[in-house]
C-alpha cells in the first residue's frame, strides 16, 4: 500500500463502521480534516511521511474503538445496552425454546406422520409457531435497539417483516415455509445491521440468519426426491417434518446466542449529555 | 493520564476548552493537552462523539467551513452550554473540596 493512503484506507474503513449513522459522511469528512492536520504538523517538524501517518492513526485511535464510542451518541437512537435490551435476550433465549417445542409439536400437528388429521395437535402447532414468532420479534428489536435505535429504514423493514411473519406463522401455520422465509429475512437485516453498526461482528450470528432457509430448502430437497408416503394434500410429511425440525433447531440455537448475548450485557441507562463520556 | 480516567469529565472539559473561543476538533484535543500539561493521554477519536453528543444536546454549535480544500467543522459554546459548564464547575469544585477534606484527614502509610 502506498504511504498516502494510509489515511484513506483508515477513513473507507471507519466509513463501514459508521454507515449506520445518518450523519457518517460529516463525521468521516470531520475525521479526515484531523488526520490529514496531524500527519501535516509532524511532517513540518521532521517526520518522515509514512511515520507521521502512522502516528497520527495511532493517536485517534482504533476505527472500530472509534465507531463504537460514536455508537453511544444519539443519531437517531443511542446504541447501548438498556435494561429494555436486556429483558429481549431473556426474550430470545425463551424464543428459542419456544422454537424447539414448535419443532417437536410441527412433528405432531404440521403433519400426518403420527395423528392422522387430528385438530388438536395442529392448534397446538400453531398456537406455539404464534408464540414463538412474537416472541422473536421482540428479540429483534432488542438487537435493532442495541445496534443504533428503531428509527430508519432498516429497522422498520425488519420489525414490519418480522411482524407480518410471526403473525401470519400463528394464524396460517401450514404455510411456514413462507412466513419462515420473512423471518429470515428480518433477522439477516438485523444482523446485518449489527455488522455494519460496529456493535458486533461475530460470524457465528448469521446461523440465525440461514437457519430457516437451510430448513427450507431440506424440505425442497427432499418433496423433490419424494421420500416418504404423500399425504392427503399431495404434500410429503417426511420432507415437511424435516425442513422444519432443521430451520426450527437451528433457529433456536441462533436465536439463543443472540439472546445470551443481549442478556449478559449490563445496561447503560441513558442520562444527561453532561454524565456520559 | 488514561482517557478511562476522565470517564464522565470530558464533556466538562471540552466546555471548558470551547469556552476560550471556538475551535475545530483537532484545536480541541490540542487545548485539552495544552492545558493538562499533556497529562490527558486518550484516543483522540474518542473525542468527536463527545463534540457531536454536546452539539445535538444544544452546548455547542458547529459550523462548516473549507480550510486547505479540506472541509473543517468548527465548534462553538452556546449560552446553554456556558451555563451547563458553569453547573458542572460548581459541583466539581464542591466535590474535589469535599475529597480534598477526607483525604487530608488521612495518614498516609509509611513505605519500608
Amino acid at each position: 500500500m502506498a504511504d498516502h493512503d494510509l489515511i484513506e484506507a483508515y477513513l473507507a474503513e471507519l466509513r463501514g463502521t459508521l454507515a449506520w449513522r445518518r450523519d457518517d459522511d460529516e463525521l468521516v469528512d470531520e475525521i479526515s480534516d484531523h488526520l490529514h492536520e496531524a500527519a501535516e504538523r509532524l511532517l513540518s517538524n521532521g517526520t518522515e511521511h509514512r511515520a507521521a501517518q502512522e502516528q497520527s492513526l495511532a493517536q485517534f485511535g482504533d476505527p472500530v474503538v472509534v465507531a463504537r464510542a460514536f455508537a453511544t451518541t444519539s443519531s437517531g437512537g443511542i446504541a447501548m445496552p438498556t435494561q429494555f435490551t436486556r429483558t429481549a435476550g431473556s426474550t430470545a433465549l425463551i424464543a428459542a425454546a419456544f422454537w424447539a417445542l414448535m419443532a417437536l409439536t410441527g412433528f405432531v400437528g404440521g403433519t400426518e406422520l403420527i395423528f392422522d388429521g387430528q385438530l388438536a395437535p395442529y392448534v397446538l402447532w400453531a398456537v406455539v409457531s404464534g408464540i414463538a414468532g412474537i416472541l422473536s420479534v421482540v428479540s429483534l428489536a432488542g438487537l435493532l435497539v442495541r445496534c443504533g435505535g428503531l428509527r430508519g429504514a432498516v429497522p422498520a423493514a425488519a420489525l414490519a417483516v418480522a411482524t407480518i411473519g410471526a403473525v401470519m406463522l400463528g394464524i396460517t401455520t401450514w404455510a411456514w415455509v413462507v412466513w419462515t422465509a420473512l423471518l429470515a429475512i428480518a433477522t439477516g437485516l438485523t444482523v446485518w445491521r449489527m455488522h455494519t453498526s460496529g456493535t458486533r461482528r461475530e460470524p457465528g450470528d448469521w446461523v440465525a440468519v440461514a437457519a430457516w432457509p437451510i430448513g427450507i430448502a431440506v424440505f425442497v430437497l427432499l418433496t423433490q426426491i419424494g421420500l416418504g408416503p404423500v399425504d392427503y394434500y399431495g404434500d410429503y410429511p417426511v420432507a415437511n417434518a424435516a425442513g422444519l425440525t432443521v430451520g426450527a433447531l437451528l433457529f433456536a440455537v441462533g436465536l439463543g446466542r443472540l439472546g445470551r448475548w443481549l442478556r449478559s450485557e449490563e445496561p447503560v441507562e441513558a442520562s444527561s449529555p453532561m454524565a456520559s463520556t | 493520564m488514561k482517557g478511562q480516567a476522565l470517564k464522565g469529565h470530558l464533556d466538562m472539559l471540552v466546555l471548558a476548552v470551547l469556552a476560550e473561543g471556538p475551535r475545530h476538533g483537532y484545536a480541541v484535543i490540542e487545548g485539552l493537552r495544552e492545558r493538562s500539561d499533556d497529562a490527558f493521554d486518550l484516543p483522540e477519536g474518542t473525542v468527536y462523539p463527545v463534540l457531536r453528543r454536546l452539539d445535538e444536546a444544544g452546548y455547542l454549535s458547529g459550523e462548516w467551513s473549507e480550510v486547505g480544500g479540506r472541509r473543517r467543522r468548527t465548534y462553538r459554546i452556546t449560552p446553554s452550554g456556558r451555563a451547563a459548564l458553569m453547573e458542572q464547575r460548581s459541583m466539581w469544585e464542591e466535590f474535589s473540596s469535599a475529597v480534598g477534606a477526607v483525604l487530608r484527614g488521612v495518614s498516609w502509610p509509611t513505605t519500608t
